[in-house]
């Protein structure tokens, strides 16, 4: 801008020397400079930036707030870099600013920003000036600065025929349910949540248990044996070469039997604990027998692959029977339970 | 008991017959380590399953309860080389595998094997020594083979490692980490023989002449009896059993047993029911049956999970021990 002004400043000088030394000149030639002259000055006010600084005031009490704006009028050919004030503007404290505001013109385009500003102190401060950088026509940057604006800070006057007072306390705002709210909300969430998981965890295991409570039959258990028996002849298993689930469904039912009667895991036992223990109770011999017998060909169709001949397993399905004879609780006992 | 003729039947009883007449040298290897050793029947039978299965044994119990005998014997019995390995806390892994030695005559480095190169080796007081060189040994176990210098040395089969500990005096001893225990198919608890036992032991010491041992089994048989051990039938009904009892001490809610899930801290691995599965069949070939029934699975249950089930501090407060957890297990696992 500058070199334009000194351009301009020659252009005028030239023109007074033309006027001094060569005052016959003609009108045309004249008319020719002044339209020359005004190219230039219209070139040069094509490059130029105008930076202006405005306030709300000039006057603020010490610790106040006050709004600057700066305004950036530039031709849209030229590229300026408005300033980002850090601590202080001119030497007035920093506090903030807005965001920048684009106005476009015919040919020109105003930046505009408003900062916030303040002084801590009493005095004259200057709010500016605030300087711009931008491209010129040439490529190079340059520099272009706002005015100045004074701004006089005034203290607060202190009455000092009054004692001092104490600092106040911090006041107490009463709580409102609208500020609990979000909280609220939050925890119902969570706990509504919480619930579906463990309902869901729960629903989990639920399903997962490989070894499922064995409900006790309602009716006594010799006479439930002999139901489960008569089920397992019906459905002829062995007949049509189910032989291992017709020995694993007969010696389930008779584990089972052993269990509801007389109160122990038979279903846990293996054949020799099952033959121990049963060797303890009063029983017959021909009871004992049968059940051993039963379970001992059990096991190997089981676990020897051994297929018996017909009328084993119609053996074996005697001797089920024979054991739930023997064992069956007497009248005494019936009418104890 | 009437036998119809079918292919798998028939195999059956093919195994049946096989089996009796394979594992006829057990009677007789029990009675020629009777001559030396009172009681501890439950002991020696364990052996026997250990070196059928090809598995380890590792042995607790208080000192002078034979270990060292019983495996001398056995050693004797099947004419197989027998190292002792007394492990202490100076002992290095050289030291068991042995290492290069430098031949000045001929100027180079020869191989000097270790006791660990012999079919039968006892490793006294495994715990002794620290945990290089209990490692040393335990890779020896798992590999079957050992590294000297640049070469590996195939270990000679039959190749059984008895490794024992004892339960008192654990100041200055190097605990077997979990992962190491697992290697041993069976964790094996020696008790005192019975008073009428220890009356023989008495009197069988006081004769001046020592009972000798003479070699009745061939290695060969027991390479063979290995053979036939894998082939014994295990119906998917055990196999099943099998899983259930290790899946019930990883899930105990699972199988009801809520009550001892606050104790078992880790559950056995899979090598615990490779290993019960195993032992089941050696245990089964011993009973002279190609078949598995779940009575074998329960009678090697105990000395094949003890050392593999993690208990927490809680069971430790309440002085709950791996053999309560296991009884509880079968208890509620159903018997197929």
């Amino acid at each position: 801008m500058i070199d334009m002004r000194i351009e301009i400043n020659e252009m005028r000088n030239a023109e007074c020397r033309i006027r001094n030394e060569n005052n016959r000149s003609g009108w045309l030639s004249l008319s020719c400079l002044l339209v020359f002259s005004l190219f230039i000055l219209f070139a040069s006010a094509q490059n130029s930036v105008i930076a202006t600084l405005t306030a709300d005031s000039t006057r603020i009490t010490i610790g106040d707030h006050l709004n600057v704006r700066l305004a950036v009028k530039h031709s849209k050919s030229i590229k300026i870099l408005m300033p980002t004030p850090k601590d202080s503007v001119g030497n007035m404290d920093f506090i903030s600013s807005s965001k920048i505001d684009t106005i476009e013109q015919a040919t020109d385009v105003v930046f505009a920003q408003k900062y916030t500003l303040s002084a801590y102190d009493s005095g004259v401060f200057h709010a500016g000036p605030v300087a711009v950088l931008y491209k010129n026509s040439a490529g190079g940057v340059d520099t272009a600065f706002s005015n100045d604006i004074a701004i006089t800070v005034s203290t607060v006057a202190v009455d000092t025929t009054h004692p001092f007072k104490p600092i106040k306390a911090p006041l107490d705002v009463p709580y409102s349910w609208k500020e609990f709210t979000p909280y609220i909300g939050g925890s119902v969430g969570l706990l509504i949540l919480a619930v579906i998981g463990i309902i869901l965890w729960r629903k989990y295991r639920m399903q997962k248990p490989v070894v499922q409570a064995r409900p006790k039959p309602k009716d006594p258990p010799h006479i439930w044996a002999r139901k489960e028996l008569k089920k397992l002849e019906d459905e002829k298993l062995w007949q049509k070469d189910e032989v291992k689930m017709y020995y694993s469904r007969l010696t389930e039912t008779l584990r089972l039997y052993l269990e509801f009667r007389y109160q122990w895991l038979a279903l846990e036992s293996t054949t020799e604990e099952i033959e121990e223990q049963i060797g303890s109770y009063n029983l017959k011999e021909k009871a004992k027998e049968s059940l051993l017998q039963t379970l001992r060909t059990a096991d190997l169709v089981k676990f020897a692959k051994m297929l018996p001949s017909p009328d084993v397993n119609m053996k074996a399905m005697e001797n089920a029977y024979k054991f739930i004879d023997f064992t069956e609780p007497k009248e005494e006992e019936k009418k104890q339970n | 008991m009437e036998i119809i003729s079918g292919n798998t039947t028939v195999d059956i009883a093919a195994l049946n017959e096989r089996i009796n007449r394979e594992s006829a040298f057990v009677d007789v290897l029990n009675l020629e380590l009777g001559k030396a050793i009172i009681g501890q029947k439950y002991m020696v039978e364990r052996l026997m399953l250990a070196m059928l299965a090809n598995g380890h044994i590792l042995l607790e119990g208080v000192p002078g309860l034979a270990k060292t005998l019983a495996i001398k014997s056995l050693a004797s019995a099947i004419h197989a080389k027998f190292s002792r390995i007394q492990f202490t806390p100076d002992l290095l892994p050289g030291d068991l595998t042995g290492t290069m030695i430098f031949n000045q005559k001929e100027n180079n480095f020869t191989v000097k094997k270790g006791p660990i190169f012999a079919n039968l080796i006892l490793a006294d007081e495994i715990n002794r020594a620290p945990a290089k060189v209990q490692s040393a040994l335990l890779e020896a176990m798992q590999e079957k083979q050992v590294t000297i210098g640049e070469n590996s040395y195939k270990l000679e089969e039959p190749f059984l490692v008895l490794a024992t500990q004892n339960p008192i005096e654990q100041e200055g001893t190097y605990p077997l980490p979990e992962a190491q225990v697992d290697r041993f198919m069976l964790k094996v608890v020696v008790t005192y023989p019975k008073k009428e036992e220890e009356r023989m032991i008495i009197r069988q010491n006081m004769q001046l002449a020592g009972q000798t041992i003479n070699p009745v089994v061939r290695q060969e048989d027991i390479l063979n009896a290995r053979k036939t051990v894998r082939e014994v039938y295990m119906d998917e009904k055990i196999e099943r059993y099998i899983l259930d009892i290790v899946f019930a001490t990883r899930n105990p809610e699972d199988y009801k047993l809520n009550k001892i899930k606050s104790f078992i801290n880790y559950g056995a691995s899979p090598r615990a029911s490779i290993n019960l599965a195993l032992a089941s069949k050696a245990y089964a070939f011993i009973k002279r049956r190609g078949y598995v029934i779940p009575e074998d699975v329960r009678a090697i249950c105990f000395d094949v999970m003890r050392h593999r089930i993690g208990l927490t501090y809680e069971a430790e407060a309440e002085n709950i021990n791996s053999e309560e957890i296991i009884s509880e297990i079968l208890n509620a696992v159903e018997v197929p």
